[in-house]
């Protein structure tokens, strides 16, 4: 029985990165917000990989900084708690596909409570495209509202904003930002296209090759796991998930493992952002 | 003295695999209790140091409402606001059809949501009148498998499970779903039908366990 892989966001969206991290490799720097709402315990900034050019994508670094001791919420599957958010003010002939963020950290606390969390800083990317409406020149502002549910001894839901003003370049003048762009290119999750994947009734197992030690999180299209606290990480060849249908309105429909995959290859941790479906039964007869 | 060393030995071997095989008998038991489970019985103190018993309310015909509850977490606290009451009112709701309703607080004692003091002015101002019991060890709440507030379970007259999960149906802090879950379960249990919806997923904030 094989699966059919494919990204969580559309092959556009790596395009799109792949395209910005071509095309603007070379000089400084594109203006960044300063911190908001000074009660907050994470302070936001944004920034772009470049001044954006009609037609072209590019990309928003949005940095958030939590407040030493405090952590904050992966937007996945966690036992309490919830993820961040991203809202973008709308801008007629701007569009922004699906944030990147980074990969969490496991926190299991007594009580076999596990959440995926960050803490100290983060930065998460959303790929965007101006159209052909813009000109060279042109002023743009970018505002961002970001809410989350910040943590340490207390939950406290939090909302803060972040904004970015860009002016429009033309294709010869991006002024792209090249330390942003090489964290970029350092950080970024990749496709996952040589795993082996195996269904069964209530289970999915993968396994790479290569790979000794693999740790999961699901994201909000993941079908539940049952044991994540166990199964998420392993030290093992193959990671097997087991799905909890119990929730589910109709838990016959195929189960979905879909979130961010890290993997120790030969000694090196890779990321990779994974969605697999279960088959359905006709296509898994032979 | 080759005996003492070779004691000394199995003790340090012995010992974290049985701290071990308890914590994951603990984890299994909590796992285990399912819808129509025996629900574990317990004893606890509430505020005022009165004892409260579980199989007591049963034992007495009552379907028992246990709610985990924080005066601290933000998910608790949007179901109290004076604009949502949805605990208080549920509760006034089925106060007449033998449904008792328990808040348990399972944070350790050092933790600032364990403060008696401080649990006795979120009860007042949240009119809440009815006990919140203290589990500052976390043994009922591990019984459980409890790990949120609020996380929700309805136990049958007859002890057993009959609903255990979120309240409702919007997993944010800012305002109560509008399909409660309890109070579905609570009408049907009283109409003698069984729950459709015996499950859902909880959702809140963490449980303070030591």
């Amino acid at each position: 029985m094989q699966a059919h892989p494919h990204m969580i966001h559309p092959p556009k969206h790596l395009i799109l990165l792949a395209f910005a991290l071509l095309t603007v490799l070379l000089s400084p720097q594109s203006p960044a917000a300063p911190p908001t709402e000074p009660d907050n315990h994470i302070t936001a900034t944004l920034q772009a990989s470049t001044n954006p050019v009609p037609g072209q994508p590019f990309i928003l670094a949005l940095t958030l900084t939590i407040e030493e001791g405090w952590h904050t919420y992966w937007p996945g599957i966690n036992d309490t708690g919830y993820g961040i958010s991203l809202t973008f003010d709308p801008v007629p002939g701007l569009t922004f596909n699906d944030p990147v963020f980074p990969t969490p950290k496991r926190h299991i606390a007594p009580g076999n409570i596990l959440d995926h969390i960050y803490e100290n800083q983060i930065t998460i990317y959303i790929p965007a495209q101006l159209d052909d409406t813009f000109a060279p020149g042109d002023q743009l502002t970018i505002n961002t509202t970001i809410d989350y549910l910040i943590c340490k001894e207390l939950c406290i839901p939090e909302s803060a904003t972040a904004s970015a003003a860009l002016k429009v370049a033309d294709s010869n003048d991006p002024n792209p930002h090249t330390k942003f762009l090489a964290k970029l290119a350092n950080k970024h999750p990749t496709n996952l296209t040589n795993a082996s994947p195996r269904w069964s009734i209530s289970q999915l197992q993968l396994s790479i090759p290569n790979a000794t030690h693999y740790i999961f999180y699901p994201d909000n299209n993941c079908t539940n796991p049952a044991d994540l606290i166990t199964q998420g990480d392993t030290e093992s060849h193959a990671l097997t998930i087991t799905f909890d249908r119990r929730y589910e309105v109709d838990p016959t429909t195929p189960a979905v493992l879909s979130g961010r995959l890290r993997a120790k290859i030969n000694d090196t941790w890779h990321d990779y952002d994974i969605d697999y479906t279960q088959p359905t039964r006709t296509e898994t007869t032979p | 003295m080759k005996a003492l060393k070779y004691l000394v030995l199995a003790a340090i071997i012995a010992i974290p695999a049985l701290m071990m095989a308890a914590a994951s008998t603990e984890a299994a038991a909590a796992a285990k209790l399912k819808i129509g489970d025996t629900a574990p019985d317990f004893t606890l103190t509430d505020l005022e140091g009165n004892t409260h018993t579980l199989s007591d309310y049963t034992k007495a015909g009552n379907i028992v409402v246990l709610e985990w509850f924080s005066p601290d977490c933000p998910f608790v606290r949007k179901h109290y606001r004076s604009d949502t009451g949805t605990m208080t009112n549920l509760q006034k709701q089925f106060a007449d059809d033998n449904v008792v309703w328990i808040r348990i607080n399972s944070a350790h004692g050092k933790h600032p949501s364990a403060d008696l003091k401080h649990n006795s002015k979120t009860a007042k101002s949240w009119s809440i009148t009815t006990p919140i019991l203290m589990d500052t060890t976390g043994k009922t709440g591990k019984a459980y498998g409890a790990k949120r507030t609020p996380d929700m379970y309805i136990i049958n007259p007859d002890q057993t499970l009959a609903y255990h999960g979120a309240i409702d149906n919007r997993s944010d802090a800012a305002a109560p779903g509008d399909d409660n879950y309890v109070a579905n379960a609570l009408a049907q249990l009283l109409a003698g039908e069984s729950v459709t919806k015996a499950e859902s997923k909880p959702y809140g904030c963490s449980i303070k366990y030591d």
